[in-house]
C-alpha cells in the first residue's frame, strides 16, 4: 500500500505491507514524523490510500469505517460527558440502546478499575486513569480489532510501565487482535508478538521482527540477553535511515 | 467534601464588592453634608433610598413593564442569534453574504432605529421588543459561531472511527462543545438588554423604568432618577445571574472541573 500527501508530492508510505492476525499484538515502531499516525488514520477508513488496499475482516473500502477501535494520542475524551457517557459513545453511535451501552461502560469500568469514577466527569481523573477510560471506549466500540496510537506516550515513566503489564493483562483476558504504535523500542518489544520497524519518511517496512519471547512478560524482561538482542536488531534498523540520527525529520500529520 | 471551601469561596468572593460597595456610597453621603451640595443636583444616597420608600410601588410597576420587555426581546435575540450562529456555521454562501451584514447592523445607532420603530409600531411594546433583540442577537450570533466553530477536529474523527453521520457528530460534539460560549454570548446579551429596554422607551412609552426616568428627569426629581438607576442596575444583576444559574444547570460539567485531584 502506497500513500502520498493530499498534493501528491511527497511519499509518505511506501510499499506498506503489514498483517495482523486472530488476537495478535503486533507493534508499529518508527521515529517521531514518519507517518505512522497516517497509517492508522488509512486502516480505520478516515483516509483513503493512494494505492493498494486495506481489509478487515474482509470488508475493504468504506465497509471498513467503524470495524476498528482507534485510540488515538490524546485520550479525547468528551469533558460534557461522565466517563460512563463517554465510555458508551462507541455503541450509541452504533445504535445500540443508550442504557445498554451505559451499562456496558460500567461493567467494563469496573473490571480496569474505574467503577467507582463512572458518573465523573473526565477532568477529574488522573493521566492515567484518562488513558484507562479512552482504551475501555475503545474497546467497547470495536473489541476485535483495536488501533493503539501511542496510548502512552504522554504517561510518565512509571505509570507507563504499568500501563502496559495492565494492557497486556486486558488484551490476553480477551479476544481482541491490537496493532500498537510506539516510537518506544522497549515497549514495542515487550509488548508484541510482531514488531515492523519502519523507516523514516516515505515510511516502508525495514525489518520485521519475530519477539519468541515467553508470555507473561515481567517489567524485568527488559534486562534478558534475549530482549537485548531484539532491541540491538531494532535500533541497528532504525539508525540506517538516509538521515540516520535528526535527518529529515517532519511534523507528523 | 469540598463544598465548605466552596462556600468559604464564595464569601471570600462577594465580600470585596460588598465591602467597596459601601465604602462608595458611605463617601458619597459624607461628600454632600462636607460640600453641602445642592440635593436636587446631587442628592445624598439616603435621599434616593427615600425616594424608592416613599413609593416603591411606582417603581416596582414600572421594572415588571421594562423587565418584560427585556425578557421577551433577549427571548427574540437569543432564538434568532443561535439560528445565525448555525447558518453562519453551514453554509458558506450564507456566511459570505450575511456576516458582514452582522457587523455592519452594530454599527448602527439603536435609538436612530428605535425612533424608525416607534413611527412603524406605535407606543406598544412590540418597538421596545424589537431594540432589546437587536442589540441581544449579535453577541449571541457571534458567539454561537465561534463555538460551533472550534470543536477539537480529532474528536470528529475520533466519531468517524465509530461510523458516526453528521447529526450524530452535531448532536454528541458540536452542540455540547458550544454550549459554554452560546453562554457566554447570552450572559453579555443579557447585561445589554437593560440599554435597549431603555432606548426603547426613551423614543416613546406609556410606562417602564426609562420612561419613568425622562419624566423624573424633566422635573429635575434627581433623587427619584438615581433610585430609578439603582432599580435598573438591580435588574440587570438580577437577569445576568438568572442567564448564568441556567448556564450551571445545563452545562454542570463546565464548572465542575476543580474538584479531587486524585
Amino acid at each position: 500500500m502506497n500513500f502520498s500527501s493530499p498534493m501528491g508530492t511527497a511519499a509518505v508510505l511506501q510499499d506498506m505491507n503489514i498483517s495482523v492476525g486472530h488476537h495478535e499484538f503486533v507493534s508499529v515502531l518508527g521515529p517521531s514524523g514518519c507517518g505512522k499516525s497516517t497509517l492508522f488514520n488509512i486502516i480505520a477508513g478516515l483516509i483513503e490510500p493512494s494505492e493498494g488496499k486495506v481489509t478487515v475482516d474482509g470488508l475493504s473500502d468504506s465497509g471498513r469505517i467503524g470495524q476498528c477501535g482507534y485510540m488515538m494520542q490524546r485520550d479525547l475524551l468528551m469533558p460534557w460527558k461522565t466517563v460512563a457517557a463517554n465510555v458508551a459513545l462507541g455503541r450509541i453511535v452504533k445504535g445500540y440502546p443508550r442504557s445498554e451501552a451505559l451499562n456496558a461502560a460500567r461493567k467494563i469500568l469496573d473490571r480496569y478499575g474505574l467503577g467507582e469514577y463512572a458518573d465523573h466527569y473526565p477532568n477529574q481523573l488522573s493521566g492515567g486513569m484518562r488513558q484507562r477510560a479512552a482504551l475501555a471506549r475503545t474497546f467497547l466500540a470495536a473489541e476485535e480489532i483495536l488501533l493503539l496510537d501511542e496510548p502512552f506516550g504522554a504517561l510518565d515513566n512509571l505509570t507507563r510501565l504499568r500501563m502496559q503489564s495492565w494492557l497486556l493483562d486486558v488484551w490476553q483476558d480477551s479476544e481482541a487482535s491490537i496493532l500498537f504504535i510506539t516510537h518506544d523500542v522497549d515497549e514495542a518489544i515487550r509488548l508484541s508478538d510482531r514488531v515492523y520497524v519502519l523507516t523514516e519518511r516515505p515510511a516502508t517496512v525495514a525489518v520485521t521482527l519475530e519477539v519468541g519471547m515467553e508470555r507473561p512478560r515481567p517489567y524485568e524482561i527488559v534486562l534478558t540477553p534475549e530482549f537485548a538482542s531484539y532491541k540491538t536488531e531494532a535500533l541497528n534498523h532504525l539508525h540506517t535511515g538516509a538521515g540516520a540520527l535528526f535527518g529529515s525529520e517532519q511534523p507528523d500529520s | 467534601m469540598d463544598k465548605k471551601l466552596r462556600l468559604r469561596g464564595g464569601i471570600s468572593a462577594t465580600l470585596p464588592p460588598l465591602l467597596f460597595g459601601i465604602g462608595v456610597i458611605a463617601f458619597w453621603e459624607l461628600w454632600t453634608i462636607i460640600t453641602n451640595s445642592d440635593p436636587r443636583l446631587f442628592p445624598p444616597p439616603s435621599d434616593v433610598a427615600n425616594a424608592f420608600i416613599d413609593d416603591p410601588s411606582l417603581y416596582i410597576r414600572n421594572a415588571k413593564t421594562t423587565a418584560i420587555e427585556m425578557v421577551l426581546g433577549f427571548g427574540v435575540g437569543a432564538v434568532v442569534g443561535i439560528a445565525l450562529g448555525l447558518l453562519v456555521t453551514y453554509s458558506k454562501p450564507l456566511r459570505r453574504a450575511v456576516y458582514p451584514w452582522l457587523v455592519i447592523s452594530q454599527t448602527i445607532p439603536i435609538p436612530a432605529v428605535a425612533a424608525v420603530l416607534v413611527t412603524w409600531f406605535g407606543f406598544s411594546i412590540l418597538p421596545k421588543v424589537i431594540v432589546v433583540a437587536l442589540i441581544a442577537f449579535f453577541p449571541i450570533s457571534v458567539s454561537t459561531t465561534d463555538g460551533l466553530v472550534s470543536v477539537d477536529s480529532q474528536m470528529i474523527q475520533l466519531m468517524r472511527t465509530f461510523g458516526a453521520n453528521r447529526v450524530q457528530i452535531f448532536r454528541e460534539v458540536r452542540i455540547p462543545h458550544a454550549l459554554p460560549h452560546v453562554f457566554t454570548g447570552m450572559k453579555v446579551a443579557a447585561a445589554f438588554s437593560v440599554l435597549g429596554a431603555v432606548f426603547g422607551e426613551w423614543v416613546g412609552a406609556r410606562g417602564g423604568l426609562g420612561y419613568l426616568l425622562l419624566i423624573k428627569n424633566r422635573s429635575v426629581n434627581t433623587d427619584d432618577v438615581f433610585a430609578i438607576i439603582a432599580v435598573l442596575a438591580t435588574l440587570g444583576v438580577m437577569f445576568f445571574g438568572l442567564i448564568t444559574l441556567i448556564e450551571r444547570l445545563v452545562i454542570p460539567w463546565h464548572f465542575d472541573n476543580r474538584a479531587e485531584d486524585t
